[in-house]
């Protein structure tokens, strides 16, 4: 038992999860990554019309490689995972959803970033790629951008249903796992894009970070009002030096303050550095929420 | 005639649990549960409170409450987890992948993972007997297959003072009326879970619900 309070003679405790754990944290963090990166290529490309087919193209075959590849954290794990086919049999969970998703996506994103960069790179199917109807390719890229959001949100879906674990049975979750999935994908697209496009990435993972440091306060608040286990899990957060140090200041406030730096001065190196820290901060986050998720039990 | 399907019930007065883990034994013996991994379906907790020489030991029982709204079952996705016509909640051994869902779901910490050592461990044990031959995830199951046969469940069979008590709301008796004369209460009932095992407190072991104790002074420590 991690943690014990009494209050009125009634007894609640606190008691570490450890059912996921860093495994877990690659799934959700590759899968978050992996979604927004198909989901920002086919803004940028079918919405902005960025014309980079390559970079969309690749950018979305990367994004279903790194989801596939999570998924395979979360597979080993399992006690059984040879018959993980099996989860497509019951709706009402959220990993049903989940792995749909993640098919849907990879069906449709593997078709449209393939026919993208049909155009540039010359692969076996490549010559049929390109006699594809455009606006199927087209459709096939929505779905595929709406997938790979869906995956992304879905890994905060996925925590919400343990209504005894109060850092996760709450509808904030879901919210901070997409805006910071949105952001960490940002940092990849302001790593790897032309000056142009990572400029514009720059304003918007500003926009994100500010957004995920106030979804974060909001978080902080929230524990510290609703219960004694939320002060329990706040103490515990801010008595670690991982959680503060290395997530909220180096994963979150710095790359934060040197975006915004970094788009004054035009330095390129500053902003390879910020991506990094926001890539580490992603990753870091759901460590840290899996590390945090206590239940309360009223024993 | 209309087939009448009962509403069981479990009911644990808090008043005379003596800690003797009688229940947790049988249980083990029963349901072939990993003991030697100290997993167990049905748990005595034994909390110590205050300093010495205030300082006292409660015991508290717990089991699988048997939630009539089911955050494991809805929780998991390849429907290993199912809920017979009575309303318990099993697990199908073979069905299931060990993905945890519902581990992470069950606000009572009733679910334990039955893994591949604990497979070879039980084999080795019963022999022929075995009845976990599949990894999974296992559960309190009140023991149904005693239930069907007209038998209580071991714990309850076992228990040596009446604290664990085991009854149908269907019909008239001491473990009915306690439950719906609301003298035992259930635990985390704003969870919404509707769990069927009620709890008799006692001034020596509160529960952690709508507090009976207001009478104490108030008072707030965490270890
Ligand atoms: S106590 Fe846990 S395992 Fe039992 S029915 Fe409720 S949620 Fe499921
Ligand atoms: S571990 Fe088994 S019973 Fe639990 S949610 Fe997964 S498949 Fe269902």
């Amino acid at each position: 038992m991690d943690g014990l309070t009494m209050y009125f003679g009634n007894y609640q405790h606190f008691v570490h999860q450890t059912s996921w754990g860093w495994m877990i944290a690659v799934y959700l963090f590759l899968g978050g990554l992996g979604g927004s990166m198909g989901a920002l290529s086919s803004y940028f490309y079918l919405i902005r019309k960025e014309k980079h087919p390559l970079l969309f193209g690749l950018s979305t075959l990367l994004g279903i490689g790194l989801v596939n590849f999570g998924g395979i954290f979360l597979l080993i794990h399992m006690l059984k995972p040879w018959f993980a086919f099996f989860v497509w049999t019951h709706p009402t969970s959220w990993i049903f959803w989940g792995a749909s998703f993640i098919m849907i996506y990879t069906i449709a994103g593997a078709v449209w970033g393939l026919s993208l960069i049909s155009s540039s790179i010359n692969f076996p199917f490549s010559q049929k790629l390109k006699t594809l109807n455009p606006s199927l390719v087209d459709k096939l890229g929505y779905i595929s951008g709406i997938m790979g959001l869906l995956t992304a949100v879905y890994t905060g879906l996925l925590l919400s249903t343990a209504p005894a674990i109060t850092l996760w049975s709450n509808p904030g979750l879901p919210v901070l796992f997409m805006v910071s999935a949105l952001s960490t994908a940002t940092a990849y697209f302001m790593l790897v894009s032309p000056s142009n496009i990572a400029h514009e990435n720059e304003k918007l993972d500003i926009a994100l970070l500010a957004l995920e440091i106030i979804i974060i306060s909001a978080f902080f608040n929230y524990l510290f009002i609703s219960s004694a286990a939320g002060k329990y899990i706040i103490s515990k957060m801010f008595s670690s030096i991982g959680f503060m140090g290395f997530f909220v200041v180096l994963g979150l406030l710095v790359p934060f303050f040197l975006e915004i730096y970094a788009i004054k001065k035009h330095s390129k190196s500053l902003v390879v550095l910020a991506s990094i820290l926001v890539l580490m901060g992603g990753f870091l986050l759901r460590f840290y929420i899996l590390k945090f998720g206590y239940y309360t039990y009223p024993w | 005639m209309e087939k009448v399907i009962p509403k069981w019930v479990f009911v644990v007065d808090l008043n005379s649990c003596v800690g003797c883990n009688a229940c947790m034994a049988a249980c083990a013996q029963e349901n072939q549960t990993p003991y030697w991994s100290e997993k167990w379906r049905t748990k005595v907790e034994q909390i110590e409170i205050g300093e010495f020489p205030e300082a006292k030991r409660v015991f508290f029982p717990h089991l699988c409450m048997q939630c009539q709204n089911t955050p494991c079952y809805y929780a998991c996705p390849t429907g290993a987890t199912y809920k017979t016509e009575e309303g318990i909640v099993l697990v199908n051994h073979e069905r299931c992948i060990g993905c945890e869902a519902c581990v992470i779901a069950c606000p009572y910490g009733a679910r334990y993972p039955y893994e591949s050592d604990d497979v070879d461990e039980c084999e080795k044990l019963y022999g022929e007997e075995a009845r976990h031959t599949t990894p999974h995830i296992d559960k309190c199951t009140w023991c149904y297959h005693r239930l069907k046969e007209g038998l209580e469940p071991a714990c309850v069979e076992t228990c040596p003072t009446n604290c664990r008590m085991f009854g149908d709301l269907n019909v008239d008796s001491y473990v009915s009326r306690l439950v719906l004369e609301g003298k035992a209460i259930p635990l985390s009932p704003q969870l919404g879970t509707e769990p069927k095992v009620f709890y008799v407190t006692s001034k020596e072991t509160p529960v952690g619900v709508v507090s009976h104790h207001l009478d104490e002074p108030p008072y707030k420590q965490t270890i």
